[in-house]
């Protein structure tokens, strides 16, 4: 194995670690105006490619439909950070969404502490129906990787 | 006379007048992340694509200050977003984007003249008058 081989595979198991432990991706996209926007957003991996739900009226979403490269930020607390760059596009199709929200449950939702706050927040979870019922047109961003680099925080 | 104007929901109690819900608090409401973020990210824009860079960025007082790091290449003036976040989970999700301009103070720190404030507090997620 040469040194480059065993750097890129050293880089790969950081990457995976931080892409499996992180929460959440933050995501940078540039508007038609040529206007930076970050964005924090849930994530899941699939096939090798980052899937985020958000709102179709999202700036974000506007912002790829005028500049589809963007950057994903990855970061597990107090560690290191993966940087993404990538294209994305919006999808809405109900296959997609199905596959997405069936990856999402098990991380974000089915979990010790997210029910601990869910139980907590009992009260508040008809206030949170109403407003997924108010973000009109739901569905999901996916970025297909094109380079990954990692940093340290 | 004119019959007056129902609101949306067909009333003309304010007390029953159309509720959005909203996850918008203030500033002073999140007084302990704003004044010492765990976290900090500053996205720019650079030859046309998306940037962003780990920063020191805090409220004080009035103004939002950014310390970039030694070899951060950012002109002054340009447009910057700050993004101040904390929690993992739903109803522990907080945080501030401050969308503005990048300005030299002369001490070797940046300031983040705001163009726009939006925050968010998902545990404080609550029903307000439309």
């Amino acid at each position: 194995m040469t040194l480059l081989e065993a750097a890129a595979i050293a880089d790969y198991q950081r990457i995976s670690e931080v892409l499996r432990k992180a929460m959440i991706a933050r995501v940078v996209t540039v508007s038609a105006e040529l206007k930076p926007l970050i964005m924090p957003l849930y994530f899941v991996v699939i096939d090798g490619r980052i899937y985020m739900n958000n709102s179709a009226t999202s700036p974000t979403v506007r912002n790829i439909a005028a500049h589809p490269h963007v950057l994903v930020l990855f970061q597990i607390r107090d560690g290191e950070v993966v940087r993404l760059r990538g294209t994305a596009r919006y999808l809405h199709d109900t296959a997609t969404i199905r596959k997405v929200v069936r990856a999402t449950l098990p991380k974000y939702v089915l979990r010790p502490r997210a029910l601990w706050l869910w139980i907590r927040h009992l009260s508040r979870i008809p206030t949170r129906s109403q407003y997924i019922r108010e973000r009109s047109g739901s569905g999901m961003i996916e970025v297909t990787p094109e380079s990954y680099t990692v940093t340290s925080a | 006379m004119d019959r007056p104007s129902l609101d949306e929901a067909g009333s003309t109690d304010p007390q029953a007048a159309p509720k959005r819900i909203t996850r918008t608090v203030s500033l002073e409401d999140l007084a302990d992340l704003v004044m010492a973020p765990p976290s900090a990210y500053l996205a720019y824009v650079s030859d046309g694509a998306p940037q962003a860079i780990r920063v020191a960025g805090r409220l004080d007082g009035k103004r939002w200050m950014v310390a970039l790091p030694p070899d951060a290449s950012i002109p002054d003036g340009a447009p910057a977003v700050l993004l101040i976040d904390d929690g993992e989970f739903y109803f522990e999700l907080r945080g501030v984007r401050v969308r503005g301009t990048l300005h030299e103070t002369g001490d070797g720190t940046r300031e983040l003249v705001p163009e726009t404030i939006t925050t968010w507090d998902y545990g404080s997620m609550r029903k307000v008058a439309s």
